[in-house]
């Protein structure tokens, strides 16, 4: 390698880092790779270092929770207060133009692993719940100032979204080897159950204007939809037998078939590209779907009748809601899994020691809108351990991730962070991101190769 | 070895610095408090539109009733009603009686041999009645007619009397009795029942045409024995009695008397909402409607018609109406049971009503004076029935053609919306009127404790605008008023205390200093919107 080749590849690591970032992404437990099994979930590529896993059921968790917003101005505390409230000008001084919440919980139920000489074959198992919460500077503002101060002006919430899902998947992996050991793609297909979901439909948008002379309101609505599934069975469980949770939980008629795709190609010994493509697929909720319908309209509301009047603040309600054609169906309706991409490139400088810089993006509200992270992973003996940085632009700080995990087997443990610092006061970050987990794993000495890596100093 | 050893030195000791790093105080004994949205809204309260009739309905605590005259003006209509005494309350038939003797006017002393000897006279009574009333007949429904007869004859009488003025309403014969005095049985006595009578008093004992006589022809004959003795002077005396006598109709003339009419008050609720400032009404009329079933004419004197203004101070009725009686037509004898309805308007050209309503009445005492037969009234024959009686119906109409200056009502309605003020931090009220009437109005608000004490005052504003008038007698455009009213947080609180709010208005017709009266025509309106601009702290609970 030359040294121009080293400074462009240090120079495009640099650039990476400069662009404005925002997600979640697990970055740091990608950085696991071959040596936790589970990260096939991110990249299907991944083979195992071992020959078998298994997983301890319900033993491997991650969540992770990513805004724009640090925790405590979600959580805010008064002056002298002890206690928590939901403050909504705190809220809106950290608000961004765009505003993102996500949050994903995953939970691996089992995994077995099985790796072979070209390759590897998995059976899988996690329930999952993600949420995601898009809002516009502009409508916090309205939570924190309601419309007084917008008298005359109107109060667009389109950019408000919202999307949760909540589902178990179930499904098969396999990994294959090409071209001798350069290039390695990996796929699974997993039965999707969905479970609860929340969302607004696609397009919806309402809006406020304030007259200026008496105060009047015309609301605007379009596609004014928000379709649930599952929720029911909470809200009204009076109406099911006692089992009719327990049975939905596990069985229902919202099931689909999603993929995760892989590929992995060692551009050099010493450079690894590396990209993946994960939730492919749809959820159509045929049981429990539940949509509560407003028609397109734009409405003016002048106040209520004032004679005679009791009750004010029920005819209030009424007489605004009257001015809408609102019904519940339970049509079945179909939402995109959150599809997932990372691209990576992974430097490697000598056996023991690996940079990657990478990219991910959700995919969310159809948008892109990627992060970046880069990392540094150093492996001894038995584990290995990574520092990681990523930083996700404007208003949002920096972020310093730390992963280990071991292979002394047959019992591994591993633990992957994002974001390290937030374990000293969590409340001042916006960014909480955390895998953990405990495998059976046997058969890494079969597999044990002299180091392939190359060293640049050597070059 | 050492570097390996070193290198597992230093991730421990990373992991050590991660957890020894762990600070989780923020989340330490805390809790969720009570979620309080704390925001500013600016909420359209809503509207209410009052016709013109609706808000003097609204001034007018329901003591009127509003309608509109035939020029489409909103009147303010009050309505009593009066009733006469009834007619067995105004005519009575008097209790009296009627006495007689017949002398035998021969002396017979042993005649030797029987014989008899017959003897007759006719008699003429005059009714006994009230004042000048002359009765031509009266038709009995009930009373006592008794007749007693008595003889100091040594002789058996054998006699008819005869009442031709009591004539039987089945046969069409006179009321006759006949019966037998004798020396053993000297006395008879007779009992009958009025109701089966009519009376009729039109003749004298001469035949000739009369009022009020009662005719009677006695005849009796004297069975004298042989040896009897009659003086001249012998008599058979009767003596008839008239008692409780009821009747359906009476004929006649009752003369010229009074007839009780009951008088009424009207409560004029409408002014006891204003205090100091004026208001003149243009054309006022008091609408008597006059139902006379008496079959004699009546006269009305208004008189005593007053008003009783706000301090006690007494407005009488004057003017040509009260110069001299109002006739009212009577029925006929030909139409019995019918009744005459006479309209009589006090107005501004026949009375002083326009003043006395312009002094801002409380009540107008209605009292009326009824006489019979009066001197500028139609010659008529009277009659009386039973069933007669006069009503009386009087309707005061205001017009509401006015001139309104400055004019102040007063009005306190109860306040009991203080805890719903609890969540606000600070309120701009704005209300907007759009006024079609000519009429403007400015408000002062004062919210008052339960004794009595203003805690709060809203100073006195124009809220809404009297509509311009450019000519001709209806408003030419629509008056926009819009008035803000800010309460602090102090205010706010203060407000909570409240229980009633005192509202004084002041009322001013369009251009009202140049003196000029407005009509309220009845499709103007008055549109109030009211709109919020609050600071709220809304919890949870």
């Amino acid at each position: 390698m030359s040294a121009m080749t080293r400074k462009l590849i240090i120079f495009s690591f640099a650039m990476a880092l400069t662009v404005s970032v925002n997600a979640q992404a697990y970055f740091s437990y990608y950085q696991l790779r071959e040596l936790v099994p589970q990260t096939q979930s991110l990249q299907p590529a991944f083979i195992p270092n071992n020959s078998f896993t298994a997983a301890m059921p319900g033993l491997n968790m991650g969540l992770s929770l990513d805004s724009d917003f640090k925790l405590q101005d979600l959580l805010a505390k008064e002056t002298g207060s002890i206690d928590y409230a939901i403050d909504f000008d705190v809220l809106l001084a950290a608000a961004q133009d765009v505003n993102q919440l996500n949050l994903d919980v995953t939970s691996n139920l089992f995994h077995f692993g099985l790796k072979t000489k070209k390759g590897a074959f998995s059976l899988f198992g996690n329930v999952r719940a993600t949420v995601h919460l898009q809002y516009d500077r502009e409508f916090m503002d309205f939570l924190a100032n309601g419309n007084a101060n917008r008298i005359g002006e109107t109060i667009d919430f389109g950019g408000t979204r919202l999307m949760a899902n909540s589902y178990h998947e179930i499904g098969l992996g396999y990994t294959r080897q090409f071209l001798g050991e350069r290039l390695t793609l990996g796929g699974r297909v997993k039965q999707v159950t969905g479970l609860f979901h929340a969302s607004l439909a696609e397009g919806a948008t309402g809006s406020i204007t304030t007259a200026a002379d008496d105060f009047s309101w015309q609301i605007a609505v379009q596609n004014g939809t928000a379709n649930t599934a599952g929720l029911d069975l909470f809200l009204n469980d009076q109406d099911y037998p006692d089992n009719a949770l327990q049975d939905y939980l596990i069985s229902n008629d919202n099931s689909t078939l999603a993929f995760d795709f892989g590929a992995k190609f060692k551009l050099f010994k010493w450079l690894h590209l590396e990209a993946a493509v994960n939730d492919i697929g749809t959820i159509t909720y045929k049981e429990q779907p539940r949509n509560y319908n407003t028609q397109d309209a734009t409405v003016n509301f002048s106040g209520v009748q004032l004679r005679g009047i009791e009750n004010s603040g029920d005819v209030f309600r009424d007489s605004l809601e009257s001015k809408f054609t609102s019904d519940e169906t339970q049509r079945q309706f179909t939402t995109d899994l959150t599809m997932r991409t990372y691209l990576s490139a992974s430097l490697f400088l000598g056996e023991r020691n690996r940079f990657t810089v990478m990219a991910f993006n959700n995919h969310v509200f159809d948008e892109i809108d990627p992060s970046y992270a880069v990392a540094y992973n150093h492996s001894v003996k038995k584990f290995t351990f990574g520092l990681l940085g990523s930083y996700r632009g404007n208003g949002n700080e920096l972020n310093i991730g730390a992963n280990i995990a071991s292979d002394i087997g047959p019992v591994q443990l591993y633990l992957a962070l994002d974001n390290a610092l937030a374990t000293n006061r969590p409340e001042q970050y916006s960014k909480a991101d955390i895998r953990f987990g405990i495998n059976l794993m046997f058969g890494y000495k079969k597999w044990a190769n002299k180091s392939d890596i190359v060293d640049l100093d050597e070059l | 070895m050492k570097r390996g050893l070193f290198k597992n030195f230093l991730v421990l000791l990373v992991i050590i610095g991660l957890v020894s790093a762990c600070n989780l105080s923020y989340f330490e004994d805390a809790e969720f408090g009570d979620f309080v949205w704390d925001a500013s809204l600016a909420v359209p309260i809503g509207e209410i539109t009052y016709s013109i009739d609706e808000l003097f309905d609204e001034l007018n605590d329901a003591g009127a009733q509003v309608g509109v005259n035939n020029e489409n003006i909103v009147t303010l209509s009050y309505t009593e009603a009066l009733q006469s005494q009834t007619a067995s309350a105004f005519m009575t038939v008097l209790d009296q009686n009627f006495t007689g003797n017949v002398v035998a006017g021969v002396n017979i002393n042993n005649p030797g041999v029987g014989t008899t000897v017959q003897v007759d006279q006719s008699f003429e009574f005059t009714l006994s009645q009230r004042n000048s009333e002359e009765y031509d007949s009266i038709l009995f429904t009930s009373g006592n007619f008794d007749i007693e007869f008595s003889s100091d004859f040594d002789a058996t009488i054998d006699f008819t009397l005869n009442v031709n003025s009591l004539i039987n309403k089945t046969t069409g014969d006179p009321l006759s009795i006949t019966g037998t005095l004798s020396p053993s049985g000297p006395t008879f006595t007779s009992n009958n029942n009025l109701g089966d009578f009519k009376g009729d008093f039109t003749k004298d004992g001469s035949g000739n045409t009369a009022t009020n006589k009662v005719v009677v022809d006695f005849t009796y004959d004297i069975t004298v024995e042989p040896t009897s003795v009659v003086n001249s002077t012998d008599k058979v005396d009767f003596t008839m009695t008239l008692t409780n006598a009821e009747f359906e109709t009476v004929f006649g003339d009752v003369g010229t008397q009074g007839l009780d009419v009951n008088f009424q008050v009207v409560n004029l609720d409408f002014f006891r909402d204003f205090d100091a400032g004026g208001i003149t009404f243009t054309d006022p009329v008091f609408k008597f409607v006059f139902e006379n079933g008496f079959g004699f004419p009546l006269g009305i004197d208004f008189k005593n018609i007053t008003a009783i203004g706000n301090e006690g101070q007494i407005v009488p009725l004057s003017g040509t109406a009260t110069a001299e009686p109002t006739v009212l037509s009577a029925p006929t004898i030909d139409n019995i049971g019918t009744i005459e309805t006479t309209n009589f308007e006090l107005n501004s050209a026949n009375s002083n009503i326009a003043d006395l309503l312009s002094s801002q009445p409380r009540k107008v005492i209605m009292e009326v004076n009824a006489s019979t037969n009066p001197a500028n009234g139609p010659d008529q024959y009277n009659f009386v029935d039973t069933s007669s009686l006069l009503d009386v119906s009087v309707q005061v109409d205001l017009p509401l053609i006015a001139n309104i200056n400055n004019l102040v009502a007063e009005e306190s309605m109860d306040f009991n919306n203080g805890t719903d003020l609890e969540e606000a931090k600070k309120l701009l009220l704005r209300v907007i009127t759009e006024n079609e009437l000519p009429l403007g109005g400015n408000i002062e608000l004062q919210f008052q404790d339960a004794a009595n004490n203003v805690v709060f005052t809203v100073t006195e504003r124009p809220v809404f605008a009297a509509a311009p008038i450019a000519s001709g007698d209806r408003t030419t455009d629509v008056a926009t008023t819009s008035v803000d009213v800010e309460f602090s947080n102090e205010d706010i609180r203060a407000i909570e205390n409240a229980t009633k709010i005192r509202v004084l208005v002041r009322l001013a017709t369009t251009d009202a200093a140049s003196g000029n009266s407005v009509k309220f025509f009845n499709d103007y309106e008055l549109k109030i919107k009211l709109a919020a601009q609050a600071d709220v702290e809304i919890g949870a609970n």
